[in-house]
């Protein structure tokens, strides 16, 4: 026992992982890194995603009774009318935030581990998704605080052009290091695929962002992309599989999905469509284990997008007039008197018990417009039609569901090829517009085009990535965000951006608003 | 003299598991692959993991006597503990007292008054590290939710714990002061104390924010709590003649305990809300104590009580100072006196008469309160088709639908002051002395005979350590 033992206080650690052993392998890197796909999974939908929807043209979350009037957010969300202490606003800077915190801190604790191939790819996943968060916060609120390094000081705004510039060139550095493969060794992680269709989104609103326009870098993005489908990494899901896709059993096989959030009912909740999307008479016709009280009734004109192809298989997301049950054919119906079914009935017989065929009505009637309420009888709250494109389980056992949700998918970069090309861009590899636009309504089954124009381009992605949360980022990049529907008659362009919330205002004095609020 | 010490404590080592299903009892645990589980049983591996604390220690202490009149001790201690940050593993610990036998001085060989007369002084720094988790300094990883791998949900794993490295001893530095004197033949002897206790660098949890470190609380030094008091003995040989002799003595203890501060530059909270075990059904979040600048530890934090309500309900003050039926804590809580006592003293008594000896210890204390939380969750009045209730319930005329009788409040705050006889001994020797027996005494001994309170728990003598005392 030398001399020094008898001062050494440096006990072995037995149980519990510490700097010295953890993280060392590839399993671990992976484990340690998780964090920062937790922290992003709870803010995207729910949150974020109702966001982009309901601010924009798709639908509207209207109260019934009261219920669902929660202070006027949904209504202040469709008038375009929120203030900087809207709650959604608040949390979508702090999720944002709280996930740019995770990858900093994670990328702090990791870059010190030894050097191995894990290692890269670990850190240039981080460097994506922090990118990715930074890209969001940039679309919904301008110029940013670029906090980069974990245990920095509260830091001034930087300009929109700053932030484009650190996205781009994130993304870019992180590349070489991504994997290249889309399949279960990846799934719900960025690999190359999804970062270069991050930069096709980036270069394709560069002109909104920044006020110059790189289309034709756009189009070197989705070409990118586009090599990946010839090596089998990605392609255009079937017609039949169409609706699959999107429903509770989705997962790595679906290679169109290029960065997808793994939602479990169980393990990673934070997903419940179903709260927007059913009914509640729906649950128990269709033997799910949870209730509904729901809301999200779809505009009428965004439903007329797809009037013109009845054998347009996206038709088969919503649910719309007579509802039946799970065999298609009985009807799904309710007991009740006529007053129960119309508060507004008047008639000698209001207290006659009938069977009312449960009908989803395409008018969005109010009751009153104050309130934002369309009734609290049976009617009221059936009014409006739904997008039901993520179908919950049987077997799940509350309303979480376990859809994996796409964030970025192979339909979008066709469609913003296409959409660059017709901007401005140089057509590549005999790719034109229109053809590009015809392979995927051919997909789905509707009527290919003969020609189009760049209007037709907004209306084609309305009806193919309807609930998957860039609605108002399309929106705005065609000018018709300051457009009327149903109540909505705010034009003001300052809307384009949301305010720094009020909470976040207070802590750092350093935060300049955004102009008009 | 010169020491070391090395010492190292595991707690927590081994492991542990369960199964079920057992088709018999008879192999107890000793063969657990013998359980039948269903599909998807859990095993239960619990949440214990060794922990292991090291200390070692450096010490010497020298020893003075100069003309047996200067008496002077020094000590000095080098405590390390593997508790603490790395920074700061070790505590220099020094201490010295000396004392000054002034009745052995030339000037004092002409007085009659003294007897006896001392004047002693003591200085000295102490270190704890004791009461908190070994592994507190340390960075620490654990599960931190769930996420997807390659088909399966895993285990994320992330910073659960932040790293101290400069957890350091709490120290405890004490100055005390003291005289010892005696009058009259030596019959008559008095001493008095005056001490005074600062302990520095307390460790608590503090809150942190959430960007600047890898987890949202830290473990710091940086509490600072006092006591200050005089402790002051007499006693005399009122009679001392060859049959009968009478003995009496009296101390007295006063202290004075003050949090003096909870926060400094970087770490800082208001006040810490303690107690909560106290609270029973219908007060969720409710506590009933409070650690707090300025006010000593076990200080009542809680409703105020305003009597009854016309209707029967209890009322209480808000924190608005009206009255209401349904107060909100802990908004509407006040400092409602504390447990900390004003005097504690001791009489004894030694009766001494020819072979038979009597000693009488009364032992008491005064000042203090103390919460009945018993009492108060008894005098459910709502629920008496449940349960029963105290006596005094029914003689006091209270309603019987009142849904807050029990809330904790400073109607159950009571004063603990008592007296108690703690012991009495009655003795006889007995005249036998040969070559096998030296002496033999025969005594009746009764343990606390009597205690005289208005507290209306069974005992007002209730746990004063720690950092709720007095909430029972």
């Amino acid at each position: 026992m030398g001399l020094t033992s008898c001062v050494n206080l440096d006990v072995d650690i037995k149980s519990e992982l510490v700097p010295e052993n953890f993280p060392t392998t590839e399993e671990q890197f992976v484990a340690a890194s998780g964090v920062v796909y937790t922290e992003f999974a709870k803010g995207y939908t729910d949150n974020y995603w109702l966001q982009s929807e309901l601010t924009a043209d798709v639908g509207v979350i209207t109260a019934n009774g009261g219920n669902w009037f929660d202070g006027g957010i949904y209504q202040d969300f469709h008038y375009h009318d929120w203030t900087y202490a809207h709650s959604y606003i608040e949390n979508t800077w702090s999720w944002l935030y709280k996930t740019i915190n995770s990858c900093n801190k994670v990328y702090s604790l990791l870059i010190d581990a030894e050097d191995s191939d894990s290692k890269h790819t670990t850190i240039a996943e981080l460097r994506t998704m922090r990118a990715f968060c930074y890209y969001l916060l940039m679309d919904n609120f301008g110029g940013v605080p670029l906090v980069v390094e974990f245990g920095e000081d509260l830091k001034p705004r930087s300009s929109r052009q700053e932030v484009f510039d650190y996205v781009e060139k994130e993304l870019k550095e992180a590349l070489p290091d991504l994997r290249t493969v889309n399949d279960v060794s990846t799934w719900g992680r960025p690999t190359q695929l999804a970062a270069y269709a991050m930069l096709a989104k980036l270069y394709l609103n560069a002109e909104v962002f920044t006020g110059t326009s790189k289309y034709d870098e756009a189009v070197a993005m989705c070409d990118a992309v586009m090599a990946f489908e010839n090596r089998g990494e990605t392609t255009l899901t079937d017609r039949s599989q169409y609706l699959n896709m999107f429903d509770y059993d989705n997962g790595p096989d679906f290679k169109e999905y290029l960065f997808a959030i793994p939602y479990d009912e169980n393990s990673l909740q934070s997903f419940r469509p179903s709260r927007y999307a059913l009914s509640i008479y729906h649950p128990e016709a269709w033997n799910f284990k949870f209730t509904v009280s729901s809301c999200m009734r779809i505009l009428l004109d965004y439903y007329d997008l797809y009037e013109d192809d009845t054998e347009d298989v996206r038709l088969g997301t919503f649910l719309v007039e007579e509802q039946y049950m799970l065999d298609g054919v009985t009807p799904m119906t309710v007991t009740a008197t006529k007053v129960q079914l119309d508060s507004r009935y008047d008639g000698e017989d209001k207290e006659a018990v009938v069977d009312y065929h449960i009908r989803m009505t395409k008018e969005i009637e109010f009751r009153d417009i104050a309130t934002f309420d369309t009734g609290d009888d049976v009617v009221g709250r059936l009014v409006g039609y739904r997008c039901n494109k993520y179908p919950a389980s049987t077997t799940q056992p509350d309303h979480y569901h376990s859809n994996d949700f796409p964030v970025l998918r192979y339909a979008d970069v066709l469609l913003m090829k296409a959409e660059a090309i017709l901007r401005g861009a140089a057509a590549t590899h005999g790719d034109t517009p229109l053809a590009l636009v015809n392979r995927i309504r051919e997909r789905v089954g509707a009527k290919t085009w003969s020609a189009v124009t760049l209007d037709q381009f907004l209306e084609e992605r309305g009806r193919e990535l309807v609930l998957e949360a860039w609605r108002r980022n399309d929106l705005i990049r065609f000018g018709k965000f300051e457009d009327s529907w149903l109540l909505k008659t705010d034009a003001d362009v300052r809307k384009r951006l949301f305010p720094i919330p009020k909470t976040k205002m207070d802590t750092n004095t350093l935060l300049e608003q955004n102009p008009g609020y | 003299m010169l020491g070391y010490s090395w010492q190292e404590t595991n707690t927590g080592d081994g492991f542990q598991a369960s199964n079920v299903n057992f088709m018999s009892d008879a192999t107890e645990y000793y063969n657990l692959g013998l359980g039948s589980p269903a599909d998807g049983y859990n095993v239960d591996y619990g949440d214990k993991t060794i922990r292991t604390l090291r200390m070692i220690s450096f010490f010497g202490r020298v020893n003075c006597n100069y003309k047996q009149r200067y008496i002077l001790q020094a000590s000095l201690r080098n405590d390390g503990s593997s508790a603490f940050g790395k920074n700061n593993r070790w505590g220099l610990f020094p201490s010295v007292s000396g004392a000054w036998c002034t009745i052995a001085e030339p000037f004092m060989q002409d007085q009659t008054l003294f007897d006896d007369l001392k004047v002693k002084v003591g200085f000295g720094i102490s270190g704890n590290s004791m009461g908190f988790d070994p592994m507190v300094s340390m960075v620490r990883y654990g599960s931190v939710g769930k996420s997807y791998y390659q088909g399966d949900y895993i285990n994320s794993i992330g910073v659960v714990q932040n790293e101290n490295p400069d957890l350091k001893w709490e120290k405890t530095s004490m100055v005390n002061i003291g005289v010892d004197a005696a009058f009259l033949d030596s019959r008559l002897r008095v001493g008095v104390e005056w001490y005074n206790k600062i302990t520095l660098d307390l460790i608590w949890e503090y809150d942190v924010p959430s960007t600047k470190y890898l987890y949202e609380k830290m473990i710091v030094n940086v509490g600072e709590i006092s006591n200050r008091g005089i402790e002051a003995t007499l006693s005399g040989d009122v009679i001392d003649n060859r049959t009968f002799g009478w003995t009496t003595g009296v101390t007295l203890a006063h202290n004075r305990n003050r949090v003096e501060s909870l926060s400094d530059d970087l770490f800082k909270v208001e006040y810490v809300l303690t107690g909560k075990d106290a609270i029973g059904s219908g007060q969720t979040g409710g506590s009933t104590q409070v650690i707090m600048e300025g006010y000593p530890i076990g200080t009542f934090y809680t409703l105020k009580f305003q009597g009854f309500s016309e209707d029967g309900k209890s009322l209480f003050l808000n924190k608005d100072e009206e009255i209401t039926d349904s107060p909100v804590a802990p908004d509407d809580y006040y400092i409602c006196g504390d447990a900390q006592p004003k005097l504690n003293y001791s009489w004894s008594h030694h009766f001494r008469w020819k072979r038979f000896n009597l000693d009488l210890l009364f032992r008491g204390v005064a000042g203090h309160k103390v919460l009945n939380a018993t009492l108060a969750r008894l005098t459910y009045t709502s629920r008496v088709s449940h349960f029963n209730q105290p006596l005094y319930v029914l003689e006091s005329g209270q309603p019987f639908n009142d849904t807050r009788s029990h809330f904790v409040s400073d109607r159950y705050i009571e004063k603990a002051n008592f007296f108690r006889l703690e012991n009495l001994n009655v003795g006889y020797t007995l005249p036998v002395k040969n070559q096998y027996l030296e002496s033999m005494n025969l005594y009746f001994n009764v343990s606390n005979a009597f205690v005289l309170t208005s507290y209306k728990g069974i005992d007002p003598e209730v746990s004063m350590g720690g950092i709720e005392p007095g909430g029972r």
